[in-house]
């Protein structure tokens, strides 16, 4: 049963990997090296962990922030296939005069995004008011935020991550896609991060490490972190920007770069290689 | 004004038990007894308001009513971004609660006063902006912050030992209160340097002049044929403890022109572009920057023989 589930949750990444070329190369986006280095953690957290539908009323979902907005098509791939909306509508709305699909989301209900972000720092504060919000009100419902490891250099993030800890707010669920990469080369370079897993122990989190590209792992340390008490929780989610395209791996400029067609060719060349 | 505040916040804080105030470790000697009452419901999230205005905006995204409370400065400024995208872009019950405001502050320095909250904070869309001039004012504007589902901003200075109003008086949200009426002159004024305007204004009427005074509590949303139909002078003067970029020196002449039938001629007192880096008391830098009631008499009085 679980085999079958991580099969299932493999396809849909490799099919939204595809999506992710696919549309980016016709619709000349960027931001293609960071969709591929979270669509994993999408999968997973939609598919897998968090109750998220469309057919619960608001109040019965859980509460989800993607804080690192330009991974926006990975995200809007994960609600498209649960059918918020079609994929003909992604394609007339994403990134055209008078669309409702930004290159960064925008907050919109029927759209099933529950926050807007853009500008990076501001996922962990929201979702710790939410998150307070729901404990006061003695709500089960859980608020997951995905991160960056680049955002992490944000002052802001550091007052949220101190405010979680001290409030206690174990219904917090935040996610850090740990590519090591951000906007002109390494995080080790430009500004060190680590020990991550220290920074945030000290700052009283509950902690766990989770391979950011396999589903089983993946799946087995939400289950694990789930059941730990009193902290919020931090998966730190070891992936690699521009997963699975041979000539954006690891690299920064995976973030900027527009596929031309040689690219959009071996693109899928190393996809289908990947099935 | 900030105990008229909590006053009227704890009287609406028992009707309504989604109502929240968060602060970012100010109000010492002003909320104990909020807290006192509703421990469950005031939030000190420590000396960070770029943190404090996301949580808000999360509190507020799950149905609470929030306010936030800090020094202005680090409230406005800090945390310009914060409330842009999250609070005013939502459009979320969250009031900004800004102690002090103009000199308030005083000797603290240039971190600590300001001249340009209310111009910056009034180009964000959705929210409401309110400047009060004194207890009536402030518990006026509480009642609309209260009712209101968007966004608002309020600037809480040192309050007027006296009210200028009596208690009947109302006031409904976009327009002003006319303090007193007059046809040689109309002075629209806004905020807690009403004191000074009015006292200007009494020693001006001795003169055997008529003044109508205006007092703008709520600087957006304004409603323009309240502030037409009292362009009914030839003179028109606008005195604030603000910045002329964006206050009542801009918005002013704008409404005018929307109709500009009447031949009537604008004067500004308000706080120039500068640094305003000098320091004193709040009495000893409005003198300095014009807004003494002596240096607003004079100003009126040459207004009007000109």
């Amino acid at each position: 049963m679980i085999k079958k589930n991580k099969n299932k949750l493999s396809n849909l990444s490799l099919f939204f990997k595809k999506k992710i070329i696919e549309i980016s190369y016709f619709k000349k986006a960027h931001h293609i090296g960071s969709c591929l280095s979270c669509v994993d953690i999408l999968v997973v957290l939609f598919f897998g962990v968090m109750k998220h539908s469309k057919n619960n009323p608001s109040s019965k979902n859980d509460f989800f922030i993607i804080s690192k907005g330009h991974a926006a098509l990975a995200y809007y791939l994960i609600l498209m296939k649960k059918n918020f909306f079609s994929e003909k509508y992604l394609i007339d709305n994403f990134l055209v005069n008078n669309g409702t699909l930004g290159g960064h989301p925008d907050k919109n209900k029927k759209l099933g995004i529950d926050y807007c972000s853009g500008s990076l720092g501001h996922g962990i504060s929201v979702g710790s008011g939410v998150a307070l919000s729901f404990l006061k009100d003695k709500k089960k419902n859980k608020v997951f935020v995905l991160i960056g490891d680049g955002e992490c250099n944000e002052g802001m993030i550091w007052e949220a991550i101190l405010f979680a800890g001290h409030q206690k707010l174990h219904n917090l669920f935040v996610i850090i896609d740990y590519n090591k990469l951000q906007g002109f080369g390494s995080t080790t370079e430009i500004l060190n991060l680590s020990s991550l897993k220290k920074k945030f122990e000290n700052f009283n989190w509950n902690i766990l490490e989770a391979d950011g590209h396999n589903i089983q792992n993946l799946t087995q340390q939400f289950n694990k972190i789930s059941s730990l008490k009193d902290k919020p929780n931090l998966i730190i989610a070891n992936t690699i920007k521009g997963k699975s395209i041979s000539f954006m791996e690891n690299k920064f400029e995976s973030h900027y770069q527009v596929l031309d067609n040689k690219d959009y060719l071996q693109s899928l060349k190393d996809l289908i290689e990947k099935k | 004004m900030r105990f008229i505040f909590v006053k009227e916040l704890i009287k609406y804080a028992k009707k309504n038990k989604n109502l929240y105030l968060v602060t970012a470790d100010l109000g010492y000697r002003a909320f104990e007894d909020f807290k006192k009452l509703f421990p469950e419901r005031f939030i000190n999230v420590g000396v960070a308001e770029n943190n404090m205005v996301g949580v808000a905006a999360g509190l507020a995204l799950s149905g609470k009513k929030v306010f936030v409370y800090s020094i202005l400065p680090f409230l406005v400024f800090r945390s310009l971004e914060q409330i842009r995208n999250n609070i005013c872009h939502n459009n979320l019950d969250v009031t900004l609660v800004g102690a002090g405001g103009g000199f308030s502050y005083g000797p603290q320095g240039i971190s600590h006063n300001t001249s340009e909250d209310i111009s910056i904070i009034r180009s964000l869309p959705n929210i409401n902006v309110f400047n009060p001039g004194s207890r009536l004012e402030t518990e006026l504007l509480m009642k609309i912050i209260y009712k209101s589902k968007s966004p608002s901003f309020i600037r809480l200075g040192k309050c007027p030992d006296k009210d200028f109003y009596n208690k009947n008086v109302k006031l409904k949200n976009g327009h002003g209160l006319v303090v007193s009426a007059g046809k040689d002159m109309t002075i629209f004024t806004s905020g807690n340097i009403l004191e000074n305007v009015f006292k200007a204004v009494e020693k001006v009427k001795d003169k055997g002049f008529n003044i109508k005074l205006i007092s703008l509590p709520i600087m957006k949303p304004i409603n323009n044929k309240f502030v037409l139909a009292n362009f009914d002078s030839k003179k028109i003067l606008s005195i604030e403890e603000s910045s002329l970029i964006g206050g009542l020196s801009s918005i002013l002449p704008s409404i005018y022109f929307k109709k500009p039938k009447k031949n009537i001629q604008f004067k500004s007192i308000a706080l120039r572009d500068i640094v305003h880096k000098s320091i004193g008391s709040q009495k000893y830098l409005r003198n300095k920057n014009m807004l003494s009631s002596e240096k607003i008499y004079k100003f009126i009085i040459k207004y009007l023989n000109e």
